[in-house]
């Protein structure tokens, strides 16, 4: 019965990485499968319904909104992964030294992760970026400023958890040298748990940058964005539905292929935690 | 002639601070191990062996005393030296599978010490860590395993391969048959016999079983609460023990031929707590031979015959 | 299967609140925050979105003033009515006595909502203090002003033939200056058929009915004008939040085409929509040609189409027409790709390295569109489009606040919500305004000769025709040099839930909202 279901978890987690990879492959190469220029504009189809040769419609400037979602798929994932491999490297390293070190380094490493923890996460964001002025680095440091916190906190916890294991002991006992003990013995054995995580905080962050270019605080038009897409279309609500609901559609589909990439990694590397 | 001690320790004690009360874990011991000797130290549990280990690895500061290995205080160096020191003492753990990070192959936990300590290459270090798997009795195919694929036995084997690879100066058997089958352990307890009196390791062996301790040890130490009560080699452990305690240890041994029809000497009374040990023997209240002068001075280590230490009154 | 059925819901509900999300950035005020009003007063009560709300409701500071007029609280002198005409109002007749001195005639039996007594004296005393205090106080030209009798006399610096006109501007609404005025910011103490019961910034503004009104007492007792977006308007009368919104995006008007309970109803508007252009002589819009040559090349049908969806017309000079100063004799840019190629060429422009781009010296030619992050990008876009295709690269900028490169003329190209052209129901003030040398308004600190010139003749022409022929002269000079880029003008519009108000007068200055005249449906 267990291998069956082991099986099925494998299965998933196939399924949740191809689907990943076709996203994240559409979205390198847009320039092949969009049919048109996401900036090309056709004045004599404004606010166009969808039809064979716009399949999602156009927008107030008569732009194909197919081809800006593929487009705008290059934007939000590659600032979801980045952020994300930022925050993520960062957050665990520090976290792990901060744990393993413990004494005056773990305080202030712990202080500092606490001061920037106050502020709640996206309005400490949002403030950052209107601060810093509008624009994708901005908002790829403003995200990746908050965001390495959570791992942090997460990579700290379980780092004094195994500090204490006996193989820990033993690395020192063997020679290692405190670098070769986070890197050959306590970054290993934590990693594939916090995977987990990483693979949900892409389509959290996601979201986020979705939210402020909604607010006008992320990519500047006319790059095509996702989030600014939906802002775009909030205004033409009635006139052309479709300038919100592809957008939007597109944002819901990844969101919840990374969360279920996540639950699947979850699945296989603690099967006695999955769910029925 | 006595040849230089390996190991000195001298009045080491280790104090916890436990909501304002003071626990002492370790009481003003001193020991010493002469080169290729093996120490037994037997003791039950709470009786503070693996504080006195740990403090003799480095994984806990004393609270004062020194530790001197080869006439080095090591425990006072620092940096890359202090690093570099670890060669000489190496220890097995009593439990295998915590002993090892669960994603390195066997293999590679085999070639660390050589790696890191002799900076050879990883290629010989692999070869050598095949060797050192034959040396254990086991299939050198194991290099490619990982640590859940093996038994609690072949675990300590490989433990134990690799305390020995860098050559220690000084091996420490934390309980390393305490988790183990009976059958198993007798084979475990003649590796280590046959490997440190081939290499010419001084050892020290940790156990709570009297029998085992005795089998492998030269010199025996029983601690109880923190202090040793008794010291002496093996062979008067087994013909004369003089301490209570180890008197009682040694009774409450059973043999599989014993009669079965003996009464079950049992020793009565509470250990009393390691926070509140008081002014007399440790043992006074549980021992059946107890004179007044038991519970008001504490008992120190005389040498009753020759390497033969007791403290006790009777 | 359930985990995923229940994280399909989650973010079905992530993408709704996300699509709401926009709106819960304008900061409507919705439901619970009900003026507590007595009981009969309960039923008589609506809300309102204004034109623009303004921070701050004293008339001496900046454009507040306009704050009073559209909430009915605060009365001017003399006011100009639904057809553009000049009417008596605090001052119930008056004269122009010679070439500087006019005479205006106080109405008696005007009290102020605190029960004070209008007297000459306090007319003098609240004019003499906005002029003093407000930075555009100068613009009246006033040397001196006296009192006689019931009257009160002004003289102005120089021949001004803008002066009654000007003295209907928002500024010059009276306050009771007797009264403490340290708390006008919030509460400002006026003659209107309304006053004001509570200020809370940029949230709402409570008015109660002014029971000492001089003339015939408001029917709706209280009124809550809310501080709503432009975008989210449509969205909050539909919803019943508001039951009257001035000035509504035009792109959200479909969504209330047809609805049965409000109204759309239309004025042509006297506000134009265009674009700043730096004219400073570091800049490189500095040079006529390149703002001749990005004029051309816009399609101004186009650009009305993106911002007005059927309720905006395309515009090339400084007044639409329908202000009636004759725009249709002014020859502006009309769109000609050629003719905008050919005057990129005269300021040195062109594209050298084939790149798509025009350059000089070796550079490209780069400039920056500015707008403020809350505003609608689609003009912009169209423009930067546009221009693209005669091989100006331009990169759009949206900022929290546009304030500070306003004031610091910090900018290349700057877009602004639409200018109010006959301000004081006469076309001098904005001219003087927007593009007279060092005027505060002049953001793109254009300056020229030829125009001031013109201006001046403006300001002593008395005669009607005199005046026309001088607007004239104005805009054609003004379209020549193009220190702006002129678009699209705005129908003005107002949505009325005809279900819930009566008897609205829309007036083509969009400074005038509430009256007295206002009745309560069923």
């Amino acid at each position: 019965m267990d291998k069956i279901k082991r099986n099925r978890d494998y299965i998933a987690l196939f399924m949740a990485v191809f689907a990943a990879i076709v996203f994240i492959l559409i979205a390198t190469f847009s320039y092949k499968f969009a049919p048109n220029n996401p900036l090309a504009t056709d004045y004599d189809n404004l606010l166009k319904a969808p039809c064979s040769q716009y399949f999602f419609g156009t927008d107030q400037l008569g732009r194909d909104i197919f081809s800006r979602i593929l487009y705008g798929g290059r934007t939000s994932l590659l600032i979801a992964f980045l952020v994300t491999a930022i925050i993520s490297v960062t957050g665990i390293v520090i976290g792990a030294v901060s744990g393993f070190c413990g004494g005056v380094v773990d305080g202030i490493l712990m202080r500092i992760s606490d001061m920037l923890m106050a502020f709640p996460g996206s309005i400490f964001t949002i403030a950052l970026v209107s601060f810093m002025g509008t624009g994708l680095v901005n908002l790829i440091i403003a995200m990746s400023l908050t965001g390495w916190t959570y791992y942090a906190r997460l990579s700290r916890s379980m780092v004094l958890s195994i500090k204490n294991n006996n193989y820990i002991e033993q690395a020192r006992l063997g020679g290692a040298n405190p670098i070769k003990v986070l890197n050959c013995y306590i970054l290993p054995v934590i990693i594939p748990p916090l995977l987990v995580y990483i693979s949900q905080d892409i389509g959290s962050k996601l979201l986020t940058i979705a939210g402020l270019s909604l607010l006008g605080l992320g990519s500047q038009p006319p790059t095509p964005e996702w989030g600014y897409m939906l802002s775009e279309g909030k205004e033409y609500m009635n006139s052309a539905p479709w300038m919100l609901l592809f957008p939007g559609i597109i944002i819901l589909i990844n969101v919840i292929v990374f969360n279920l990439l996540g639950d699947a990694l979850q699945n296989v590397l603690n099967p006695k935690k999955s769910a029925i | 002639m006595s040849q230089e001690n390996l190991l000195e320790i001298k009045e080491l004690t280790k104090y916890f601070k436990v909501k304002k009360e003071k626990l002492t874990a370790v009481d003003n011991i001193s020991l010493s191990i002469k080169k290729g000797q093996c120490l037994g130290i037997v003791g039950e549990s709470g009786c503070g062996k693996s504080t006195l280990v740990k403090m003799i690895v480095g994984s806990l500061k004393p609270s004062g005393g020194t530790i001197r290995l080869e006439g080095i205080e090591y425990l006072n160096l620092k940096g890359k030296e202090k690093r570099d020191f670890w060669r000489n003492i190496q220890m097995v753990f009593q439990d295998p599978i915590s002993s090892f990070p669960p994603r390195m192959k066997i293999g590679n936990y085999l070639a660390e010490p050589r790696l890191n300590y002799d900076k050879i290459k990883k290629k010989d270090a692999i070869s050598q860590a095949k060797e050192l798997l034959e040396m254990v009795g086991l299939k050198k195919d194991f290099i490619n395993r990982y640590p859940h694929e093996l038994s609690g036995g072949q675990l300590q084997r490989v433990a134990i391969a690799r305390a020995i690879s860098v050559s220690p100066k000084l091996l420490i058997c934390d309980e390393a048959t305490g988790a183990l089958d009976v059958t198993i352990q007798n084979k475990i307890v003649e590796l280590i016999d046959k490997l440190i009196h081939k290499e010419k390791i001084s050892c020290i062996f940790i156990g709570h079983d009297l029998a085992v301790v005795g089998s492998i040890s030269d010199n025996v130490a029983v601690m109880y609460l923190g202090r040793i009560v008794e010291y002496m080699n093996s062979q008067m452990l087994e013909k004369n023990p003089l301490h209570p305690y180890t008197k009682a240890l040694r009774e409450a041994a059973f043999d599989v031929y014993c009669n079965q029809e003996d009464e079950l000497k049992v020793l009565e009374g509470d250990p009393p707590s390691p926070l509140n040990i008081g002014e007399g023997c440790a043992f006074a209240k549980r021992c059946s031979f107890a004179k007044e002068q038991c519970f008001k001075e504490r008992p120190q280590l005389k040498e009753v015959e020759k390497g033969h230490f007791v403290a006790c009154f009777i | 299967m359930k985990k995923t059925l229940v994280l399909l819901m989650i973010a079905a509900m992530t993408f709704a609140s996300l699509a709401g999300c926009g709106k819960e950035v304008s900061k409507s005020d919705k439901s619970s925050d009900k003026v507590s009003v007595s009981k009969e007063a309960q039923d008589s009560h609506v809300n309102i979105a204004l034109f623009t709300y303004i921070e701050g409701m004293d008339p001496a500071t900046d454009w507040c003033g306009w704050n009073l007029t559209r909430c009915g609280v605060g009365e001017t002198l003399v006011t100009v009515n639904e057809n553009m005409e000049i009417e008596p109002l605090l001052a119930d007749s008056y004269e122009q006595v010679d070439d500087t001195t006019y005479s205006f005639h106080i109405r008696k039996g005007v009290k102020f909502s605190n029960g004070t007594e209008l007297t000459p004296e306090i007319v003098k005393a609240s004019i003499e203090r906005s002029i003093e205090n407000n930075s555009r106080g100068q613009d009246l030209k006033i040397d001196s002003i006296k009192v006689d009798g019931e009257n009160v006399i002004f003289t102005t610096k120089e021949p001004f033939s803008a002066f009654v006109y000007n003295m209907t501007e928002p500024m010059t609404v009276i306050v009771d200056t007797t009264a403490d005025t340290s708390n006008y910011d919030t509460k400002p103490i006026c003659t209107g058929p309304y006053y004001v019961k509570e200020y809370v910034s940029e949230e709402k503004i409570e008015l109660e009915a002014n029971e000492n009104y001089w003339d015939k007492v408001a029917e709706i007792k209280s009124i809550t004008a809310l501080n709503i977006d432009s975008d989210t308007k449509t969205d909050a009368i539909l919803a019943g939040d508001i039951d009257l919104a001035q000035g509504p995006a035009a792109t959200t008007l479909s969504n209330v085409e047809g609805n049965d309970d409000v109204d759309i109803v239309k004025v042509t508007g006297t506000r134009e929509n265009d674009f700043w252009l730096n004219c400073k002589e570091d800049s490189p819009l500095g040079d006529v040609n390149l703002r001749l040559a990005l004029s051309y090349a816009i399609d101004r049908d186009v650009v009305a189409k993106v911002a007005g969806n059927g309720y905006s017309s395309p515009l090339t000079t400084a007044f639409p027409e329908t202000v009636g100063y004759d725009s249709d004799k002014v020859k502006g840019q009309n769109y000609d790709v050629d003719k905008a190629k050919e005057c990129l060429e005269n300021a040195g422009y062109k594209d050298s390295d084939s790149d798509g781009y025009v350059d000089k010296n070796g550079e490209n030619l780069e400039l920056k569109i500015s707008l403020s992050s809350s505003s609608n990008s689609a003009v912009s876009e169209t423009l930067q489009d546009m221009w693209e295709k005669i091989g100006v690269k331009t990169e759009i900028e949206m900022l929290e606040d546009t304030s500070t490169i306003r004031k610091n003329g910090d900018f290349d190209i700057l877009a602004d919500s639409g200018w109010q052209t006959v301000n004081a129901g006469d076309g001098q003030k904005y001219l003087a305004n927007r593009w007279k040398t060092d005027s505060t308004d002049n953001y793109g600190k254009y300056t020229s000769e030829k125009f001031e010139a013109v201006l001046e003749k403006l300001d002593k022409a008395f005669d009607k025709d005199e005046r026309i022929a001088a607007f004239v002269e104005a805009q054609q000079v003004l379209a020549d040099e193009s220190p702006c880029i002129w678009l699209y003008a705005n129908d003005n519009i107002t949505l009325v839930n005809s279900k819930k108000i009566g008897n609205v007068t829309v007036f083509p200055i969009d400074y005038y909202l509430v009256t007295n005249e206002w009745t309560l449906e069923n």
